[in-house]
């Protein structure tokens, strides 16, 4: 069923793009670290040299290799980006649920909750839980960005659960007796799968940027490098406006390639999946 | 309608005319590295002043000039040994605040009984070692020493580099009833001040200060070149070095990254005060403390070992860029003349076996000594005491963002890794790494101690081994020992030291504490931390250097950088240093300490 | 009458209610979480005195212990919490310890206005050439133009701001030197009322503004286009075109329905639009809010962290229940009491 689900996708031209590109990144950051063998935290004494045979992308103030901080980088992010997807994915989801399901106070006070998320600035919140926390693990970035990015994914998804509730063939298995979890599992969930994995999709995009922008601000993981990281050492030795394109171009570009062929897949989805906008 | 287009270009035009202020750049020194964040306050009775006003506004009695070792009379003019224990300053007929009210031995009473008074101020913690300040007549000052805390190197710098504060304008804020703490100073017309400078302007981007042109001064110094002194407040160092770099700032005391490159691949007029490794003077000894407290990090054969794992010169070259050789494990600086009679050569060669006595990087040794002194290497390459103890895991920390001593954290680690201690680096934020080194929460930390100064190396053995000013591990003691050592014998070679004018008496007991330190290593000697310090020739020139030193300290943040003011001239405009920059014996006001030291000792005969 | 304005009225005081009891949990969280850090706000000045002075260092235990007692810090935390909510009130955000004496408000209030003289012109603006865009987008389905802006839109949306902010820098500010690179005016002016300071500062201005609405727009055309896109496949639509009615009447009764929800995602995008703004900040070293904030945060000065939290939260929740306001107006469906 999955399979008949998603095949008009790959005939979709902008999916098809999209998804190249983005697996051309998860291949980089997977592979990459282990076909270039350099260490990206070693000091090779060039100080800030641009682009040459024996450093492709440069070096740093320190010396360490660009190239090499990159398919680190991407690796990490991706990761970052992934883990953080699924904890929103999840939390978004039992909330937009049970929300749907059980109605009434619960209904209320999960909305509540939701909003008090959704109106508050997100990024001032984040910095005070981060500089928190002594030692930041990879892990623990990825649990910071996802508790904040599922409220319009529950609240979407609560809407769309709804509706779905006042039809037939879910009157019918409440009369059959349907706990409350069956139910779930088994009539609504598969309604909302789709747009799940679209917000999926977008999830993993909120992931990078915000873990880019945590790092930025040096509140990122503590050890390892990110894209995000990547970026505020840049910063930090003032690499733009010493002219050193070669250390802050490359993390930026590969940031806005990952998130844009995601968010073209996602699109892409959106028009597949949804009749009323596909290309008549 | 029309009416309002006509009110509209009227404000317009109006508020044309008005012209922009911005200072003439030419008559402006650009100051960075000394101010990071919003001015404060201008009230030396606080916990923390604005740049500039300990600096620029208000001048001391006599000011110290490091590389020469000798004290310039400002508002003091000369000083009498009455005894070995009392001094009387006298103060200069002309010296007054630029209200025109003189500058009186009153002034100097009542600065320092405001701050016992209040708890902080200029010269705190003067009860200590003084007994009383007493005005003798107007213009003449009396300090005695405290007998039962003597210690010859306070009592000089208490007397001589007391700062006195106007009594006419802090009197008159307590009889107001004003919280003096809270007291800003920061209305420019009403500034009271002993310096020839005092605030022009000051705002989250920048604060500044204009030359007062009939300081009481001018006729025996002369007047500071500059007309401004400003300093643009940048979010860090790399943005305020670049502004250096473009030439925006003539003054700076960063550190940066590579600095040799801003003139021979940038080819900017920039100096620095060596033009060649290590380019900077030292500005203290940084060490490597290891907690006391922890066992077995105690262990004297552990610290030995350690000792000799630590990866110096290639550190220094690779995290530091080179602006700093190897400290010498003797916690004396070596760079400076004077001090190197105190350095036990001879003991130091016998201990490490080097030719200039410092620790060299030798991993077979290390690893020897912890063979032999029985910690055995377990399963995972990490070595277990001989009572069952793993030596890890450890961290070294140093607060994030001090990029270069991150680095070296990394190297040390990774060789202390090579010969068997688990040790992983750990970068906290700063007031989170400040709070746990206070508290002796830590295994390894990379911290400053003292640098040079006419007190030397006391300064430096009383602030890494002195007891009396820590206590138990979990309270909060800034003051000093962080790694919490204990020695009472110690404790009796620095009373020694200070209460005695013999140098021989205090060389036998630096050379006695020389040993301890190698025995015990309360704290491994890595480098000097440099004295960031460079100029930018594109506006103004003729700043000291090792070449043309005719006054160190020469950065911009010191509090005895005023002198520098005094020397440069613009480019293109030839003007001689004062010839009061130089030692008496070369005709000009600089009292040698060596000859103050001299007159304190013929009272004793 | 009455009956009219009473369904707005509830609607806005639900609105104001939810955003009171929200602030308050809001800022009780930024009075605890900074103090349960294991750290010592005490730390920047004692260390600087420590390494500065040339005097003794029991001094500095004394001077330890003064502030510890100026500042409160050793009270139990509710105690402290009670303080500063009463003087709160009264409109003294208390003294910093960082730059002690200065008074909290008194370092806000310098620097907020550059803050919100970036944020709130650059948003709109994105916000409005954005929808317009989308809509475009949207009336001109498959053609050229469509493609042209949704695949721009699609990739630019996707730019963090602080990134385009490094890219604009480097080619106007660093290798074309047309624009300045840093900073909201010349180097040693002093800010005043006159025409050559506002050229010099919007001179200034240009790079950070527009890094900031180039990388929002993307967003809110895409968003736009879509809702258009819907909307026009509604039967009311439909059935006006059938009706006869001309194309570009269609076009706007239905571009004015689609805007609603762009309405509320404004008002919703304020928080978020903020941390970029911020980061924009530092990476243009923009003398607003952000540079405060970081300085604060990392040296966990209390007091201060405290104030500019209060104010930036207060500041976003009056402008969400601005735009909701306004929303209120535009939406016929609330003055009649239906649910929104």
């Amino acid at each position: 069923m999955l399979l008949k689900m998603f095949k008009p996708l790959f005939k979709n031209k902008k999916f098809i793009i999209g998804f190249s590109i983005f697996a051309f990144f998860v291949i980089l950051g997977l592979l990459g670290p282990v076909l270039y063998r350099v260490n990206p935290t070693e000091m090779a004494g060039m100080f800030e040299s641009p682009p040459s045979r024996e450093h492709p992308l440069g070096t740093d103030t320190y010396g360490r290799d660009i190239l090499a901080q990159l398919l680190h980088g991407v690796r990490t992010s991706l990761y970052i980006g992934f883990l953080a997807a699924i904890i929103s994915l999840i939390i978004g989801t039992i909330v937009g649920t049970f929300a749907a399901v059980k109605r009434g106070a619960v209904d209320e006070v999960l909305m509540a909750f939701t909003n008090i998320i959704l109106t508050t600035p997100f990024i001032l919140i984040a910095i005070l839980i981060a500089s928190y926390l002594r030692v930041r693990s990879i892990e623990m970035v990825a649990l910071i960005l996802g508790l904040f990015q599922w409220p319009w994914f529950a609240r979407a998804i609560r809407a769309q659960l709804m509706s779905v509730i006042s039809r037939e063939y879910v009157y019918l298995s409440i009369m059959a007796g349907y706990s409350d979890l069956k139910l779930i599992v088994e009539d609504l969930i598969p309604t909302i799968a789709t747009y799940a994995f679209m917000s999926f999709v977008l999830f993993i995009n909120g992931g990078i940027m915000g873990e880019a922008s945590l790092s930025l601000i040096g509140l990122g993981p503590t050890q390892g490098i990110s894209l995000g990281i990547m970026l505020q050492w840049a910063v930090l030795m003032e690499a733009v406006r010493r002219g050193l394109w070669w250390w802050f171009v490359p993390p930026g570009i590969a940031i806005v390639a990952i998130t844009s062929s995601l968010l073209i897949i996602s699109t892409a989805m959106d028009e597949v999946f949804n009749p009323r906008l596909r290309e008549e | 309608m029309k009416r309002v287009i006509f009110l509209v270009l009227l404000v317009v035009l109006s508020a044309a005319l008005i012209a922009q202020v911005t200072l003439p750049r030419n008559e402006t020194v650009y100051v960075i590295g000394a101010l990071w964040g919003p001015a404060t306050t201008w009230n030396l009775y606080a916990p923390q002043s604005t740049y500039g006003t300990d600096q620029f506004l208000y001048i001391p009695l006599f000011m110290y000039n490091i590389g020469k070792d000798a004290w310039l009379p400002l508002i003091g003019e000369s000083y009498e040994f009455v005894d070995d224990k009392t001094i009387r300053i006298k103060i200069r007929d002309e010296a007054k605040w630029n209200d025109g009210v003189p500058i009186t031995a009153h002034d100097v009473v009542y600065t320092l009984e405001l701050t016992k008074k209040l708890g902080i101020g200029p010269s705190t913690g003067w009860w200590d070692y003084i007994e009383y300040v007493k005005a003798i007549d107007d213009k003449t000052v009396e300090f005695k020493a405290n007998e039962e805390n003597l210690n010859y190197f306070m009592f000089l710098s208490y007397s001589l580099g007391a700062e006195p504060m106007p009594k006419h304008v802090y009197s008159k804020l307590e009889e107001e009833g004003v919280n003096i703490k809270d007291w800003r100073n920061d209305d420019p017309e009403k500034q009271v001040v002993s310096g020839p400078y005092k605030l022009f302007h000051s705002d989250p981007n920048m604060v500044a200060y204009v030359r007062i042109d009939n300081w009481w001064g001018k006729d025996i110094f002369g007047l500071p070149r500059p007309k401004y002194i400003a300093n643009v407040i940048y979010k860090d160092n790399p943005s305020a070095n670049l502004a250096f770099e473009r030439g925006d700032a003539d003054w700076a005391g960063t550190f940066i990254p590579s600095v040799w490159e801003l003139w021979t691949k940038k080819k900017q007029p920039i100096g620095t005060w060596f033009d060649e490794s290590p380019y900077y003077m030292p500005d203290g000894v940084v060490l490597l403390y290891i907690n006391y407290t922890k066992h077995p990090l105690n262990d004297r054969n552990i610290r030995k070992a350690i000792a000799y794992a630590i990866p110096y010169k290639d550190m220094l070259k690779k995290a530091y860029f080179g602006y700093s050789p190897q400290g010498h494990p003797s916690m004396v600086i070596d760079l400076f003349e004077p001090y190197k009679q105190w350095i036990d050569f001879d003991l130091a060669r016998k201990t490490w076996g080097t030719e200039d006595g410092k620790v060299p990087t030798d991993l077979e040794m290390a690893n020897k000594i912890l063979d032999e002194a029985g910690f055995k290497r377990g399963k995972d390459g990490i070595r277990v005491a001989p009572d069952g103890t793993r030596l890890g895991p450890y961290t070294i920390s140093v607060p994030y963002g001090w990029t270069d001593w991150m680095m070296m954290c990394e190297m040390i680690a990774k060789n202390l890794r090579e010969i068997g201690i688990d040790v992983k680096t750990e970068f906290p934020d700063y007031s989170v790494w400040w709070d746990r080194l206070i508290k002796g929460n830590f295994d390894f930390v990379i911290s400053w101690s003292a640098g040079p100064g006419f007190d030397h190396p006391f300064n430096v053995y009383r602030f890494v081994m002195d007891s009396r000013l820590t206590g138990p591990v979990g309270e909060a003691f800034p003051a000093g020992d962080w790694e919490r050592y204990h020695n009472d014998e110690v404790i009796e070679l620095l009373n020694t030291a200070v209460s005695s004018l013999d140098p021989e008496q205090r060389k036998k007991a630096y050379y006695r504490i020389q040993e301890i330190v190698y025995r015990d290593l309360p704290g491994i000697v890595l480098f000097y931390g440099a004295h960031w310090y460079e100029y930018n020739e594109k506006v103004w020139t003729n700043w000291p250097n090792a070449k043309n030193p005719w006054w160190y300290p020469a950065a911009p943040w010191h509090l005895n950088a005023l002198p520098v003011t005094f020397g440069i001239h613009r480019v293109g405009e030839v003007k001689e240093v004062p010839k009061w920059l130089e030692t008496v014996e070369e005709g000009g006001s600089l009292i040698p300490t060596s000859k103050i030291m001299a007159d304190l000792q013929s009272t004793l005969k | 009458m009455g009956r009219t304005s009473r369904p707005l009225l509830r609607y806005l005081l639900r609105k104001i209610l939810f955003l009171i009891v929200t602030y308050v949990i809001a800022t009780t969280i930024v009075f605890i979480l900074p103090r349960a850090i294991p750290g010592n706000p005490l730390a920047q000045i004692l260390s600087r005195l420590s390494q500065l002075s040339i005097s003794n260092p029991e001094a500095i235990s004394a001077v330890n212990r003064t502030l510890m007692k100026e500042f409160g810090l050793g009270k139990p935390w509710y105690v402290q919490y009670i303080d500063f909510v009463s003087k709160a009130l009264r409109g003294d955000l208390g003294t910093s310890i960082t730059f002690y004496p200065r008074k909290v408000i008194d370092l806000i209030v310098p620097v907020i206005p550059w803050t919100l003289v970036l944020l709130l012109p650059a948003t709109i603006t994105a916000w409005i050439l954005g929808n317009t865009l989308g809509a475009i987008a949207a009336y001109r389905r498959n053609t050229w133009v469509d493609k042209g802006i949704l695949t721009s839109s699609l990739i630019v949306s996707q730019i963090p701001y602080y990134w385009l902010g490094m890219i604009l820098i480097f080619f106007f500010g660093v290798k074309l030197e047309i624009l300045p690179a840093q900073g909201a005016y010349s180097q040693g002016t002093i800010p005043s009322w006159d025409l050559n300071f506002f050229i010099d500062a919007l001179k200034h201005y240009i790079l950070p503004f527009s890094s900031i609405v180039i990388s929002a727009m993307g967003g809110w055309a895409i968003g736009t286009r879509l809702l258009v896109i819907y909307e026009l496949g509604s039967d009311y639509a439909l059935f006006s075109e059938y009706l006869g009615m001309s194309d570009k009447k269609v076009f706007r009764y239905v571009f004015r329905n689609s805007l609603l929800p762009q309405v509320t995602g404004l008002a919703l995008s304020l928080g978020s639009a903020l941390g970029g703004a911020l980061i924009t900040e530092i990476v243009f070293n923009y003398p607003g809010t952000g540079y405060l904030l970081f300085r604060a945060l990392t040296s966990l000065d209390y007091p201060l962290i405290q104030g500019i939290f209060v104010i930036l939260i207060a500041s976003i929740y009056i402008a969400n229940f601005l735009v909701d306001f306004m929303y209120a107006l535009i939406d016929p469906r609330i003055r009649l009491g239906q649910e929104d």
